[in-house]
């Protein structure tokens, strides 16, 4: 429903310059929600994002020097928790390119002559 | 078309052993060795798609964001090239159009004789083309076109916004269209005739828009080499040449801008892939087929034409709503289009040197022979007849490159955009399908051997 080029914050508050931060300077592409749905709005650039670990995730990356301790708190956890999903997905992934590897290993073993 | 066709049936042996069925891949070529294995088609590309698909499996390992952007803004600037330079490459490029012209209506009849057909077909649509993503973007110094219009009064009347890069769409289907059913390729006075249009052309639109408009924004050609200058190493900027990796200047943020450019995107991958399409076998029973229930040839080539644009942009479409599922978002299916279409730049450059680099290299010596005396050229002007076995597998190995460097581009704009590493990775599951799937077709048009699109009455060569 809500439509809306969210600008960057743009104020020169945010000069903070670690590895996770981005340059909120820069415009953020725009969004569309669906009707069914309740975004959050960032506070700090007005990006919506779903709620939960994804806007954790938006404020930790965009705006870590910003928030209070228990939003880095939160961020630092969701970042933790998605560090396990990813090991789980690489694990999958690693299945997948072993398979990939043998798989046409075999394939050309049986018809390549 | 024909000009292709008949060289591609003189380049011979090698290319004609790689292609036959059901032999593909000559692993024992690379080292010289004459024993060579021989793999069913199919397994040749699945196997092109299983390595796109690994090397997605691959980046999806790389998920530290200041690494990735370490890499991207990975260069160095040189100085820039002098006024004189500039001037040169100008000067350079009003002759090479004037002879091409020249020549075109004064030269020998015969396509491969004349050197306005070569000095096109070879050395700019094939060798120059390439030289702007290889390198870099020189085009808008040595366009002919750009330093004709240059000398005329212009009326600098705005560029209507809301129109965009649609001209450009539009006139690259167009040029291709025409480039595909007519002789453009054999019949030199017909190719001289329509140079001189298309300067007439250019020349109105900037009179009406001024220079900058109109080869900023509508002129496709220059719109094309734009983009390939984008995946250059060197690309011109204020401060001087910048080098950067290849594709590196693709990931940044304003690479793109609206939805006419990113349809213009997936045009350029389309017209060159249908370019080559039209020459396949398939093509030549199913355009045969259609023409045999009564549909007249033109009618049935352009519905293809313009069906398979329509596919193109569908998948590519379909591949981002998948990435605005997967990689739980609000951002409109749009902006994301504008952040992974560069991606597919990187696999129209892998595919053009594919496609072209044995056509280049077998028709190189008639291009020098024939522009030593364009007027009275020898009868045969000579080709290579026998390319080395591995200039094939080098074709196959660009349509690769350019398709793992579109996998690390379409990453790296994930991961720019969505703030989920997971969703980052899995919103690239449509495109990497998308990819595949191209691979395989690409792969499967660059070997399959080459005839004559019928029904088009070129057939000069």
């Amino acid at each position: 429903m809500a439509t809306g080029m969210a600008d960057g914050d743009g104020d020169g508050g945010d000069s903070s310059d670690t590895s996770h931060t981005q340059a909120t300077t820069e415009p953020q592409p725009e969004t569309h929600v669906p009707d069914s749905e309740t975004p959050r709005r960032c506070p700090h650039c007005g990006f919506e994002l779903p709620a939960g670990d994804q806007y954790q995730l938006h404020l930790g990356l965009n705006h870590y020097e910003r928030l209070d301790d228990v939003d880095q708190q939160a961020f630092r956890d969701a970042y933790q928790q998605e560090e396990a999903a990813l090991t789980r997905f690489r694990i999958i992934a690693l299945g997948g390119l072993v398979l990939l590897y043998f798989g046409f290993l075999l394939v050309y073993a049986v018809l390549a002559v | 078309m024909a000009l292709r066709v008949g060289c591609l049936a003189a380049i011979g042996a090698p290319l004609i052993a790689l292609l036959s069925e059901p032999a593909i891949a000559h692993a024992a070529a690379l080292r010289g060795s004459t024993s060579s294995v021989e793999v069913p088609t199919w397994l040749f590309l699945t196997t092109g798609g299983g390595t796109v698909g690994a090397s997605f499996l691959l980046a999806s390992f790389v998920t530290d964001r200041a690494f990735m952007r370490s890499v991207h803004d990975w260069g160095f600037t040189l100085p820039a090239p002098g006024r004189l330079v500039s001037l040169g490459g100008q000067l350079v490029g009003i002759a090479v159009l004037a002879a091409t012209v020249g020549i075109g209506y004064l030269g020998p009849e015969t396509g491969y004789r004349n050197l306005a057909i070569l000095v096109v077909w070879v050395g700019w649509w094939g060798g120059y083309v390439a030289s702007t993503y290889l390198i870099g973007n020189t085009w808008p110094v040595l366009n002919p076109f750009r330093t004709v219009a240059s000398l005329l009064p212009s009326l600098d009347r705005p560029y209507p916004d809301r129109l965009g890069a649609w001209p450009s769409v539009a006139g690259l289907l167009a040029l291709i269209w025409i480039e595909v059913v007519s002789p453009l390729a054999d019949d030199p006075r017909l190719l001289a005739t329509t140079i001189v249009a298309y300067t007439a052309v250019t020349a109105a639109g900037s009179v009406v828009y001024g220079t900058d408009s109109w080869f900023g924004r509508v002129d496709p050609i220059s719109r094309v080499f734009a983009l390939f200058g984008q995946f250059a190493p060197l690309k011109r900027t204020d401060d001087g040449l910048s080098l950067r990796l290849p594709g590196g200047a693709l990931t940044a943020p304003d690479a793109l801008s609206g939805r006419a450019e990113t349809v213009f995107v997936v045009a350029v991958l389309y017209v060159t892939t249908f370019d080559g399409f039209v020459g396949t076998g398939l093509w030549a029973r199913l355009i045969t087929a259609v023409v045999e229930v009564g549909v007249p040839p033109l009618v049935g080539y352009l519905g293809a034409y313009l069906a398979g644009f329509g596919l193109f942009v569908a998948a590519f479409w379909w591949a981002i709503g998948l990435a605005r599922r997967f990689g739980r978002t609000y951002i409109t299916q749009a902006a994301l289009a504008e952040r992974f279409a560069p991606s597919l730049v990187a696999i129209a450059a892998g595919y053009h040197i594919a496609h072209n680099l044995g056509f280049i290299l077998g028709l190189a010596p008639s291009l020098a022979v024939v522009a030593a005396s364009p007027l009275s050229p020898p009868q045969q002007p000579p080709v290579l007849t026998t390319l080395p076995g591995w200039i094939s597998g080098l074709e196959l190995a660009f349509v690769l490159v350019g398709h793992f460097i579109a996998v690390w581009i379409a990453h790296a704009a994930a991961y720019e955009l969505l703030p989920g590493r997971l969703e980052a990775i899995k919103s690239q599951y449509g495109i990497t399908l998308v990819m595949i799937a191209y691979t395989i077709i690409s792969l499967w048009i660059v070997t399959t051997p080459t005839v004559a699109p019928p029904f088009l009455g070129g057939g000069g060569v």
